[in-house]
């Protein structure tokens, strides 16, 4: 096996460079994100748990430290920071200012949706890659196969020979770029399609959190 | 809070993020593991058999006495119907004795006159033996019963055994005229069936000859067999075949079958032709079997016979 990378000439050699750098990057993506992943699914589940046994925001916030890792988390660290600047500036402002004429719930739920916008991009962060790796790899294969037989069939065609023991090698050597790629793309692909579900469900999570948190605050601004 | 936003935009504009650095090395390993596993000595390879590889070299043997080469083999074509030519000469047999039973009506009519019957004797062979010629007969026997008298009796006793006999032989004849006839169809059946139907090899899967072989032939020459080989080894571009190059090369074998001289005689003008020829010759520079003795001889290659086979 080995000998038929060294064997390659140097076309094909650098399309299995390529190809081992995409690989190596993909499978460094897959573990990164299985592990954050899992990560924000977990901590976000024990901090909806918090959240919806305390039934107080102050006292919510006080154990954000616990759930750095859940996105949801964050959303409520966000959407809470922004309640208590509007309160602490409702304190001193004068009447007719910009922020009382906007209501709190809108001006939470902006915030709440920045929040969600930034953890999207934070949990789909290097699935490009991964979907690069799938779609090119087996490209960047293809083409070392190519030009891997183009080669064969010059040297044969100078030798004048053309029997299955000097045909097989070359076409051989070519045809490892193809594995290769192939070797490549399919965890890529398969990782990709696994982490966008997971992502998509979190982001659901986080909406459904955005609408609850912004009913709380609505309800809250109608009692006072 | 504005310093953890801050954080976090860095954090998602940054290439490698915390923890990436630990992934990439676990995924160095992994990718470094995976020959590792695959050489390892730990897992015992499983060792395949491979199955003797034979090539067979499908040119003919050179034999010390060739017999044939193919201006023979065309000549021998023809004669291979020879069943045929034999079965023409056999109609006119049975053609000549239908003359036959003619004759005896006109003997009984004769006889009549005929005095004699002692002389008559002799004559009976002779038409039996003798069968074209039944004609002259009754010209040679009638002046011959003239001149002796003989008894009525006796001679009526000898005509009627003497037309027996004629009786008997004209059957015979026709029997022995009827088995030569059936003979002679049944091989002219079996010789069409023997030309129409394919030859068979007892041997299923059994190699042949000779495309254009006759099949009667014990060998090869050697310069056919040598120029089949140099043939074999030639490579050459249909698309390149342009007019009927033809050249002539002189060539000398060991009699190991190393070649030990070549020479361009006569070089086609078709550089590419040229070319190939020589690669071949230089490829064949070993054959496949030892030679009867050490040998020189010209080699004429044609494009187009070569394209031909």
């Amino acid at each position: 096996m080995l000998d038929l990378v060294l064997n390659a000439g140097p076309v094909v050699k650098l399309v299995l460079l390529i190809l081992l750098y995409f690989s190596l990057v993909s499978w460094a993506i897959i573990f990164y994100k299985a592990s954050i992943i899992q990560k924000a699914i977990k901590s976000s589940d024990r901090f909806l748990d918090f959240f919806w046994t305390k039934k107080r925001f102050d006292l919510v916030g006080q154990g954000l430290k616990e759930f750095s890792n859940s996105p949801i988390a964050n959303l409520f660290r966000e959407g809470y920071h922004e309640m208590l600047q509007l309160q602490k500036k409702g304190d001193d402002d004068e009447p007719g200012d910009f922020s009382e004429q906007m209501g709190m719930t809108e001006i939470v739920g902006r915030a709440l949706r920045r929040a969600t916008t930034q953890e999207t991009h934070r949990l789909e962060k290097y699935l490009t890659f991964l979907a690069t790796t799938g779609s090119t790899a087996p490209f960047i294969g293809l083409f070392g196969t190519v030009w891997g037989i183009m080669d064969a069939f010059h040297g044969i065609g100078q030798t004048g020979s053309a029997s299955l023991a000097v045909v097989a090698p070359g076409i051989s050597e070519a045809l490892i770029a193809t594995a290769i790629g192939l070797a490549a793309a399919i965890p890529a692909v398969m990782g990709y399609n696994h982490f966008l579900n997971k992502v998509n469900v979190l982001i659901g999570e986080m909406d459904n959190f955005s609408q609850e948190f912004l009913n709380i605050v609505e309800r809250m601004e109608r009692s006072n | 809070m504005t310093g953890d936003r801050k954080e976090r935009w860095r954090q998602l504009q940054s290439v490698l993020e915390p923890g990436f650095k630990q992934m990439l090395l676990i995924s160095l390993l992994l990718h470094l593991l995976v020959p590792a596993l695959y050489y390892a000595p730990f897992f015992p390879k499983r060792e395949v058999q491979k199955p003797p590889v034979y090539r067979v070299s499908l040119v003919n043997k050179p034999v010390k006495n060739p017999q044939a080469g193919r201006p023979e083999a065309t000549t021998v074509k023809p004669k291979q119907p020879q069943p045929k030519p034999v079965v023409p000469p056999a109609p006119p047999k049975p053609v000549a004795p239908k003359p036959i039973p003619p004759k005896p009506k006109p003997e009984p009519v004769k006889p009549k006159p005929q005095p004699k019957p002692e002389v008559v004797k002799p004559e009976p062979p002779k038409p039996t033996v003798v069968k074209p010629k039944p004609k002259p007969q009754p010209v040679v026997v009638k002046p011959q019963p003239k001149p002796e008298p003989v008894d009525p009796r006796v001679d009526a006793l000898t005509r009627r055994l003497q037309q027996l006999e004629q009786n008997q032989a004209a059957k015979d004849d026709e029997a022995a005229r009827l088995e030569q006839l059936r003979k002679l169809r049944a091989a002219v059946a079996a010789a069409t069936a023997a030309a129409q139907a394919p030859v068979e090899s007892p041997v299923k899967d059994a190699p042949v000859g000779m495309v254009d072989g006759t099949g009667d032939e014990v060998g090869v020459a050697v310069i056919a067999y040598v120029q089949e080989f140099i043939r074999s080894q030639w490579a050459f571009s249909q698309y390149q075949a342009a007019g009927q190059p033809e050249a002539e090369v002189l060539l000398s074998y060991s009699k190991t079958g190393a070649l030990t001289n070549y020479k361009f005689v006569r070089k086609s003008g078709n550089d590419v032709f040229d070319d190939s020829l020589r690669r071949a010759i230089i490829k064949s520079q070993q054959l496949p079997q030892d030679l009867p003795e050490s040998m020189t001889f010209n080699v004429i290659f044609n494009l187009k016979d070569m394209l031909k086979r």
